[in-house]
């Protein structure tokens, strides 16, 4: 956490821009926090999250006034002060406070909405998997104290704790801070959206299981329901473009289970998988195992009496029978 | 009456009673002399003729003198009385001789000779009264007194009375062996009393001894005549007439034995010829209508018959002949007023009451006929005839009951009457049918058998009685009928199509087929196609069979199930042979509006199919569902099927994932058979089945307790201990993994291998064991390969080598 510092002019600007927004109100206060997007500068991320603001507005047609945060505290503290009524935020932000806020839509883009993680070299690095990296320099997103947590558990999928595994952490405020720092050698590697690092021309070291992007969120409790309604609506259907950012494009319907299986990552220690259930051994398909030869009868039932009753007739009586001999 | 001959012999006694005398030595007395003188003169009489000349006629008038002259010397003079006596026998002065004679008789009443001559005299005098005692006092005294048996003998038999008459006769020609006479008197006396073959025995020996004698010839042709041999009475007649013309009563006897000898046109000419003397005679112009209506000569019979009648006003057979002659032309109308006046004319006649009786039938007047019929039973009591017209009249009139009554009453009567067993068994044949459509088969059997017993030819009767006995599913009686039925015609083409049809119930075709040979021109060609359909289906020719049963349908029988059971036949043919393709088109095509039990066997023949050629498993239960709605027909093999109902359909749901209802089908089946091995295997996999579907909603508990059940039917399996080791990993990794290492050792769960692999990974840490474990579960065929294949890759990705 050592270049949190950095970061300050972003939030004093934020919080400007905030207070000289006249009838804050009546217009939905949009927090955006998603640090392992890739924005050049400030100025771009804050363009950004403007721009997203205005598609919200435009597509619910409520009031919306977006505005970025570079940390979460940041982020935190204008939530606990009623002044934000929606967040764009990293999943980890919000599992980190998951009673406080209800999630709306998923951040998705073409490469889905867990897009693949990597670890992130030099692009001269030739080393293969994380093994020539133990104990080396690594600069990670400081997205959160959950952070560690996912990326050993949800990305290393519990294989490594990170922190145990890499030498010292430079923590970062995004993510372009990180690759950065890895293109000036700053440190061996950083963890990272595979796309991100590849624009960013960095070396794909080892590919790991995806992160979520940023979800829309709404603060609990500072909405009325008529908005949430709104704002579902929204993100109903094929979802909602957003301006490209990194491999973020769109918002669509949340999926339940993504916060889930974050937060399970992040409940448990680092580097500590959760144990797969055993595989059940399924019963082969039984055949019946038991022949029914059929055969021919060879026998036609004849019903009886087929009606065929013969009733004879008298025979002539009269002359031509003959007389009665005297 | 005194014949000749008895002259001849008083004569024979005069000289032996005289001879003596003429030796006498003594010197006579006056009354001896004048008996000498009359025996002179009798000697005279003889030598002259006696009364066959004037000379001899007086000669013995001397002697009557003389003797007279003996008896007034002395009056009781017996000697001489005899021989005036025996003079004025030869004189015809019978009324002269009897005062002596019959004075001396008082005294002398022992005496043979007077008493004999006495008795003669009163026979010339026709006091027969007074002459018969003393001759059978004669006979009964002597012997040998043939004369007096001959006199008293004829005498008799004119008082009629025949037995003492013959007793005589039969004495008589014992003594004379060749006295014609009394062998005629014999014939005769057998003719009165109708001994016609003693008459004729006599009348024949009276022609041995006198072979001209045509009276006796007229006799015995009489007598032939009324014993029935026509032939040889018309011989005599023809012979008399012959030698005798002129006499128009023969030629009435010739003509009446040609009638009898249904000689028409002779009898015809004989009856002319006596007619031609006697035109009145009713009897002849009787006869001689008969005769022209035996010849076929209505009119000419018309004629003579009607002036029969008209003569006789009392003979009812002309009125009855010209009834039978109209009857005969079937003018019914003349036919019934003919008879009505033979019936006036005799109601008591039973074979004019029978005519009267058929004629009112023929009309239609049955109540009619009834009565003259009836009226005729008790007057022909003996006769078969009323009996079987009345029964023959009631069968006609629909009163079948009344028929067989009188009927059987006639065949009591006459066993070979055919008529009456003819109308019998029809009779009979006719209630049977009337008991079958009253449901009352034992009746109708009864019936049956009597009318082939008292008709054996009867092809109905028969017919109906093999109907009958096979409806009653007794083949092999229907079989003893036939064959008794063939023993007297064997040729029968009906009863060869009977055997053929029974055999064919019987099942025994090939015999069936044999005897289908001899059924050329049965009636019944429908039945016979039906047999050949039967046949060609036991000999699987099924196409045959198919146009033969067709045929027997457009020939009007009832094929009740013949085609549908063709078609299952021919199904189950192609199953057996493995043409299943072919089979389930069959089957598939087979209506399902066919009898209950066909459809079972469908329905068994179609899943079998389905169950062959693994197609539409689907339709197996429903198949099993209807082959259990009832029995099944013996064959086809599907009583394995039909026992194991609940298995397949158990199998077969469980094949489509019903595992639910496969459950309960096995249930059932097990229910049955618990030591089935098939079905407990079958249940241990469904219910492991369902264990795991418990496992993967995470309900442990249930699926235990499912795989524990599914344990119960095969006992201790290591893919069962291996998936409740699954089970309980939940909460006891330790134990479950323990299992898993120790069933990892064997292939034979390969899943044991793979969890034991993820255990160690996920829980221990050893990677590298575990991606061992991977890759040998990879190598044996396990379902779950995809989880082991992603543990290997993701390592390989992850630290770039294997740890």
């Amino acid at each position: 956490m050592s270049n949190k510092n950095t970061l300050w002019p972003l939030a004093v600007f934020a919080a400007l821009c905030f207070f000289s927004r006249p009838g804050a109100a009546d217009t939905l206060q949009l927090g955006i926090y998603a640090p392992r997007l890739p924005f050049p500068d400030n100025e771009r991320r804050v363009a950004w999250a403007q721009r997203v603001g205005q598609l919200l507005e435009a597509q619910s047609g409520l009031s919306i006034q977006a505005r970025a945060f570079t940390k979460s505290s940041d982020l935190l503290a204008f939530v606990d002060a009623g002044r934000i009524q929606l967040v764009l935020a990293d999943p980890v932000f919000l599992v980190e406070f998951p009673h406080r806020f209800s999630a709306l839509a998923s951040g998705t883009g073409p490469e889905g909405p867990s897009p693949p993680y990597a670890v992130l070299v030099p692009s001269g690095y030739m080393g293969e998997g994380i093994n020539p990296l133990k104990k080396e320099r690594l600069a990670l997103v400081d997205v959160g104290r959950l952070e560690v947590a996912l990326l050993s558990n949800l990305s290393f999928e519990g294989l490594i704790n990170v922190v145990d595994w890499f030498g010292d952490i430079d923590w970062v405020t995004d993510l372009s801070e990180a690759t950065n720092r890895v293109t000036t050698k700053k440190v061996r590697a950083t963890l990272g959206y595979a796309s991100v690092g590849r624009k960013s021309g960095l070396r794909i070291s080892v590919r790991l299981r995806g992160i979520p992007l940023p979800m829309l969120a709404i603060v609990r409790n500072h909405i009325d329901d008529d908005v949430v309604t709104v704002m579902n609506s929204a993100v109903d259907g094929t979802g909602l473009s957003l301006p490209p950012a990194g491999p973020l494009s769109r918002l669509i319907p949340a999926d339940p289970a993504l916060l889930p299986r974050v937060q399970a990552a992040t409940a448990r220690p680092p580097g500590k998988p959760q144990p797969r259930r055993p595989v059940w051994s399924p019963s082969a398909l039984q055949s019946l195992d038991r022949n029914y030869p059929v055969t021919r009868r060879r026998k036609v039932p004849l019903e009886p009496p087929l009606r065929r009753w013969r009733r004879p007739k008298f025979p002539k009586t009269g002359p031509g029978r003959g007389l009665v001999s005297k | 009456m005194i014949s000749r001959a008895n002259i001849r012999c008083f004569w024979l006694c005069l000289v032996l009673v005289t001879s003596p005398l003429q030796a006498e030595r003594v010197e006579p007395n006056p009354s001896e002399r004048e008996y000498a003188l009359a025996i002179q003169f009798i000697s005279q009489a003889k030598q002259r003729g006696n009364m066959d000349s004037r000379a001899g006629r007086a000669a013995l008038t001397a002697a009557v003198d003389h003797l007279k002259t003996a008896l007034r010397l002395d009056p009781n003079y017996v000697r001489a009385a005899i021989l005036l006596g025996e003079i004025q026998l030869i004189r015809g002065r019978s009324d002269a001789a009897t005062p002596t004679l019959q004075r001396l008789h008082r005294r002398f009443p022992t005496d043979q000779r007077l008493t004999y001559l006495l008795g003669v005299h009163f026979f010339r005098l026709n006091q027969y009264s007074k002459g018969a005692p003393l001759l059978a006092q004669v006979i009964a005294n002597d012997a040998t007194a043939l004369d007096a048996r001959v006199l008293l003998a004829r005498y008799l038999y004119r008082q009629k009375k025949y037995r003492k008459s013959l007793e005589l006769a039969e004495s008589a020609v014992a003594l004379d062996p060749k006295d014609a006479d009394m062998f005629g008197l014999i014939g005769n006396i057998h003719l009165r009393t109708a001994r016609l073959r003693n008459a004729a025995k006599a009348f024949r020996r009276v022609l041995q001894l006198r072979p001209t004698s045509i009276p006796v010839r007229v006799n015995l042709g009489t007598v032939l005549f009324r014993l029935g041999e026509y032939r040889r009475a018309s011989e005599l007649y023809e012979d008399v007439l012959a030698k005798s013309k002129g006499n128009p009563a023969l030629h009435y006897n010739l003509g009446s034995c040609y009638y009898q000898l249904k000689k028409w046109s002779q009898a015809i000419t004989q009856l002319s010829v006596y007619l031609r003397s006697y035109d009145e005679d009713s009897k002849a112009h009787y006869f001689i209508g008969r005769a022209y209506a035996g010849k076929g000569l209505v009119r000419e019979a018309t004629n003579h018959l009607a002036r029969a009648t008209v003569l006789d006003e009392k003979n009812p057979w002309a009125p009855f002949a010209l009834a039978e002659l109209a009857y005969g032309n079937n003018d019914l109308d003349t036919a019934d007023t003919f008879a009505e006046t033979a019936l006036q004319r005799a109601s008591n006649e039973p074979d004019i009451l029978i005519l009267a009786g058929m004629v009112a039938r023929e009309r239609g007047d049955f109540p009619r006929a009834v009565s003259r019929l009836e009226a005729a039973i008790p007057l022909a009591a003996t006769s078969e005839i009323p009996r079987r017209e009345l029964g023959m009249t009631f069968a006609i009139s629909g009163r079948t009951n009344d028929a067989i009554d009188n009927l059987e009453a006639a065949r009591t009567l006459a066993t070979s009457d055919m008529l009456v067993s003819v109308w019998l068994s029809i009779s009979r044949t006719h209630r049977a049918l009337d008991h079958i459509d009253a449901g009352r088969h034992q009746a109708a059997q009864v019936d049956l058998e009597r009318a082939i017993e008292v008709n054996p030819g009867a092809l109905e009767a028969i017919w109906n009685l093999v109907l009958l006995h096979n409806l009653h599913e007794e083949p092999a009686s229907a079989l003893r009928v036939i064959q008794q039925a063939l023993g007297h015609q064997a040729q029968n083409p009906d009863l060869h199509l009977l055997a053929a049809w029974t055999l064919a119930r019987m099942g025994r075709m090939l015999r069936a087929q044999e005897r289908l040979k001899f059924t050329q021109g049965a009636g019944d060609s429908g039945l016979r196609w039906m047999i050949q359909g039967a046949v060609h289906t036991y000999l699987g020719e099924f196409t045959a069979a198919r146009i033969a049963f067709i045929e027997a349908k457009e020939n009007g029988v009832d094929l009740g199930s013949a085609l549908t059971v063709l078609e299952l036949e021919q199904a189950a043919d192609w199953l057996g042979k493995g043409k299943l393709d072919r089979a389930l088109d069959l089957v598939v095509r087979i209506p399902q509006n066919i009898a209950p039990e066909l459809q079972r066997v469908r329905a068994g023949l179609f899943a079998c199919a389905l169950l062959q050629t693994g197609k539409s498993l689907k339709r197996v239960p429903s198949l099993l569902q209807t082959m259990r709605t009832g029995p099944l027909p013996d064959g086809f093999g599907l009583a394995r099927l039909a026992r194991d109902t609940h298995l397949v359909t158990g199998w077969a749901l469980y094949r489509y994932g019903r595992d639910e209802e496969a459950e309960k089908h096995l249930r059932l089946h097990l229910e049955g058979k618990p030591k089935d091995p098939v079905a407990r295997r079958l249940m241990a996999t469904v219910l492991s089945d369902r264990a795991e579907r418990l496992y993967a909603r995470r309900k442990y508990v249930r699926a235990e307790r499912a795989l524990d059940e599914a344990q119960g039917y095969v006992g201790e399996n290591p893919r069962l201990t291996h998936n409740m080791a699954v089970i309980r990993h939940h909460n006891n990794m330790k134990s479950s993994s323990s299992v898993f290492q120790t069933l990892s050792r064997s292939d034979v769960v390969p899943e044991a291998t793979l969890n034991w692999g993820l255990y160690l990974e996920d829980v221990s840490k050893r990677l590298n064991t575990a991606a061992s474990l991977y890759r040998r579960y990879l190598k044996t065929p396990g379902i779950a390969a995809e989880i082991a294949r992603n543990r290997l890759s993701r390592r390989q990705r992850v630290f770039g080598y294997e740890q």
